[in-house]
């Protein structure tokens, strides 16, 4: 092997090693946040005597993870074919319906959907909506999170969400305001 | 031609980016995977060498030399105040010799031993015991500690984790407090243990890891933790830690970790990187020579050879040795009697429906209680994040009259409530659309509502541990809340309410019964004490039904005619009796696996027909009825399997000439 070779050998191998470090970097399994919702918040060392009173040391999981929408949506208009329930407690009036009509079979789809409250009062801008789809028979939920937008007072819009299989599903919307969640919802069958 | 490695440069790279990624695949994949740690200083397994029998409710292990201290708070049963364990020849197969510590600790939750021999005891009553080899008492941390649940040295320093401070508190040789670390970031601290150089692994068993607190040169703890592993049952990841140790080899740290749910010994590298396990799940109750079940304590030996694992589920310890080869899988069980449920403490009854939690799952069993045996109709949730799903389930009651059953989880801090939709006048179905979110409250909020009682500035987040309703006000009720000591009086929308704190000696209040005439009674295992609320409000405190003395009361309920009924997880048998000074009380079955037998009684609830008693070391629970205050057997069951008439051996059972039934039987509801 010549000079040049050998050391067109090592080039390789250092290359190689290097990529290999640098492809290997991220792919390290420790996490540093925990994967639960609101855990993180940490307070330095101190010597400090125990109070009751509620505090950041005291803070626990919420249920509902980024559960006010971030985003907005254009403004649109239910149409009468929009399906109409009460929530559980009778608190809230929600309407849905799929945008372009009709449920696709197993493919992605965004939902449209209105919350009016039955007392006659405005939903509050800051409460917490979460859209879910779920199979109790099968003991499984959405394979997708949707997003949700809102698109003006009590009017949001939910994208990408995915009935993955035939059978029937609970459709749910949750709403959140005043630290207490109400859930409507639905059953959708897809054949 | 040759041609300069300038130019090759250009040339050689896309040529050999791709081949070396395609070579470098297999080890991303493994890596990516979070689990193999390539490290050989690590164990890979274990050997069985001795179980320890007999040792009630062990909890915690520690090697002091050649012996094994184990704490055992439900040893007490016996009337003795003797809760920590010295077990001997615990390296060979002879029977190990059993000798007792004096302690006074209310509930010994924790040990761990110095290399000067000097022991520490968390007391889960709130304080740590410190015993010198002279046998010199001290007590550290009383007043600062609130329900100490890990213990460690530290060099000369104790370490100790504190579940409901959320928090390690690191104190002095003195005990003074030096430092306190995991404010914001721990959820159930449990077991810990400390490193040569000084940093801490702590066992987070609500938030399914391990976190690593590093200490710097001068052995200053970090105060934001790093976590290690995360939630589920592949090589390396947790389900319910409750405790941690540490063994340095060369340099190469290896943790070791009682990985509860799982029930396995986990063996990981510094990192939290999957080394290793042992110890197969014991499928069905006292199952063991090697076979785990909800182990809850770990500790390796000084010479880093020998582990000991405290299994407070089974009653005993278990010795292994350590081995640098893997560990076999062992599928040799015998499924003729597999386990079909797994209840937890928690239940709720009410007029038709019966709720139980299966802790594998997180999943709540809802039952038509009308029916002997009852039927399974439905689940709810199952573990998760999201509405609709639990993290650590810590309540469950079925409200009177309309069916709704209530859920309290103390992971989300949220207490949920589901509307059951079935027609009761048809025989029941398995039908999972019954249960039907219909609100979910957060607790963190709720506080804010509530009135303070006097005496009180503030109010933790309640962590409720029991829900009743008074049948005689429907419109309200009952939240134990073991955070603040107290009894929540609030409205079914959580709006307002009232706090009425529970006597100063409760420790750990565990479970609520309401009798018909408003009287009320909360168990607490950690003081061994029933606490009883007259229906004027004034509280008294039950130590002893008649001449019987409560060992460790986990559960209280009332029978149809108001008399007491106490469950005894140290004595595995209830007791029934007048609540007054002078009236009589009796014992009423003793250890076993067959009926009217019972293994760590739990919580009890009134049905249709009888008090039901989960007997949750024997998966199942037992009904008890037969009217007037007799309280006797009348129902054995778990998913799937029912007995409705005693099987031989049982306790006041048929002669051996009468067939069993196991068969399943509908009655008339």
């Amino acid at each position: 092997m010549t000079v040049d070779r050998i050391t067109r050998a090592r080039f390789a191998c250092v290359t190689c090693v290097a990529c290999a470090c640098v492809t290997l970097l991220p792919c390290g399994c420790d996490r540093a946040e925990p994967s639960k919702p609101g855990v993180g918040v940490v307070a330095p060392a101190t010597a400090v005597a125990p109070s009751l009173a509620p505090s950041s040391s005291q803070a626990i999981p919420q249920a509902i993870p980024q559960a006010v929408p971030q985003a907005a949506a254009p403004p649109f208009t239910m149409t009468a074919a929009a399906i109409e329930a009460r929530s559980a407690d009778g608190t809230y009036i929600v309407r849905w319906e799929p945008v372009g009509g009709s449920l696709p079979d197993a493919e992605p789809f965004d939902m449209r959907f209105e919350i009016k409250r039955a007392d006659g009062k405005p939903v509050a801008r800051t409460a917490g909506v979460i859209v879910d789809a779920e199979m109790p028979q099968h003991g499984h939920g959405m394979n997708l999170t949707p997003t949700i937008a809102r698109a003006g007072d009590g009017l949001y819009l939910a994208r990408g969400m995915l009935l993955h299989m035939p059978g029937r599903w609970v459709l749910s919307i949750d709403i959140e305001e005043d630290a207490i969640a109400e859930r409507t919802q639905w059953y959708v069958d897809v054949r | 031609m040759r041609v300069g490695f300038p130019v090759m440069l250009p040339i050689m790279l896309p040529v050999m980016l791709p081949v070396m990624l395609l070579m470098m695949l297999p080890v991303m994949l493994v890596s990516a995977h979070c689990a193999i740690a390539a490290t050989d200083d690590c164990p890979r397994g274990a050997r069985h060498l001795v179980t320890i029998p007999g040792v009630y409710g062990a909890c915690a292990v520690a090697f002091d030399g050649e012996s094994i201290l184990v704490c055992a708070p439900e040893q007490v049963s016996d009337g003795s105040e003797r809760q920590v364990v010295r077990a001997l020849a615990v390296s060979g197969r002879a029977e190990p010799q059993l000798t007792f510590l004096p302690t006074g600790a209310g509930y010994a939750a924790d040990i761990d031993v110095a290399a000067d021999g000097t022991v520490a005891i968390a007391d889960a009553a709130g304080s740590v015991r410190v015993i010198a080899r002279d046998g010199s008492l001290r007590v550290i941390g009383e007043g600062t500690l609130e329900s100490p649940s890990g213990v460690c040295w530290r060099g000369s320093e104790l370490a100790v984790s504190d579940r409901r401070l959320r928090a390690v508190v690191v104190f002095s040789g003195e005990g003074v407090e030096i430092a306190r670390v995991g404010l914001g970031q721990l959820g159930d601290p449990q077991g810990l243990a400390a490193t040569a150089d000084g940093s801490l692994f702590v066992a987070d068993r609500l938030y399914d890891r391990i976190w690593h607190f590093a200490a710097d040169t001068n052995r200053h703890l970090a105060g934001v933790g790093r976590a290690l592993c995360e939630k589920g049952a592949n090589p390396g990841q947790l389900r319910s830690p409750c405790d941690v140790a540490v063994l340095d080899r060369g340099g190469q740290r290896c943790l070791v970790v009682a990985d509860e749910l799982n029930h396995r010994i986990q063996i990981l590298d510094g990192d939290g990187r999957f080394v290793g396990f042992f110890g197969m799940h014991a499928l069905i109750p006292r199952q063991g020579e090697g076979r785990i079940h909800y182990p809850r304590s770990v500790a390796i030996d000084a010479k880093g050879k020998t582990v000991a694992v405290a299994e407070a589920f089974e009653d005993r310890v278990q010795v292994f040795a350590l081995q640098s080869a893997a560990n076999e899988i062992d599928a040799s069980v015998g499924m003729s009697e597999f386990i079909t449920s797994h209840f937890g403490s928690e239940v709720g009854c009410a007029a038709d429906l019966l709720a139980l939690l299966d802790v594998e799952t997180l999943g709540v069993a809802l039952l038509d209680a009308r029916t002997t045996p009852p039927i399974h109709m439905a689940i709810i949730g199952g573990s998760g994040a999201l509405p609709n799903r639990f993290g650590d389930v810590s309540a469950i009651a079925v409200e009177p009259v309309c069916g709704r059953v209530w859920i309290a989880d103390s992971a989300r801090a949220r207490l949920d409530v589901f509307n059951t939709v079935w027609d009761r006048a048809k025989p029941p179905i398995v039908d999972m659309f019954i249960p039907q979110l219909a609100r979910s409250m957060d607790l963190g909020a709720f506080v804010h509502r509530l009135t303070l009682p006097s005496g009180r500035t503030a109010l933790r987040v309640p962590s409720i541990v029991d829900i009743a309703f008074d049948t005689r006000d429907p419109t309200r009720v009952l939240l134990l809340d073991a955070a603040n000591r107290a009894i929540i009086n609030t409205d079914l929308r959580l709006q307002s309410g009232t706090v009425d704190l529970l006597p100063i000696a409760a420790r750990a209040p565990e479970e609520l019964a309401i009798a018909s005439d408003g009287r009320i009674a909360v168990a607490d295992s950690v003081a061994r004490v029933v606490f009883m609320r007259s229906a004027a409000g004034e509280w008294s405190t039950l130590a002893r039904l008649g001449d019987i003395a409560f060992a460790r009361p986990a559960g209280v309920g009332f029978d149809d005619t108001g008399a007491l009924v106490v469950s005894d997880c140290a004595r595995d048998a209830c007791i029934v009796g007048g609540a007054t000074a002078n009236a009589s009380a009796r014992l009423v079955g003793e250890r076993g696996i067959l009926d009217e037998q019972f293994f760590d009684p739990q919580a009890i609830v009134d049905s249709p027909k009888g008090l039901i008693v989960v007997d949750r070391g024997n998966h199942r629970f037992q009904r008890f009825g037969g009217g007037a205050g007799q309280f006797t057997w009348n129902l054995t069951g778990s998913m799937g399997r029912y007995y409705d008439r005693k099987r031989r051996g049982s306790p006041g059972a048929a002669p051996a000439s009468t067939p069993e039934t196991r068969v399943p039987k509908l009655e008339e509801s």
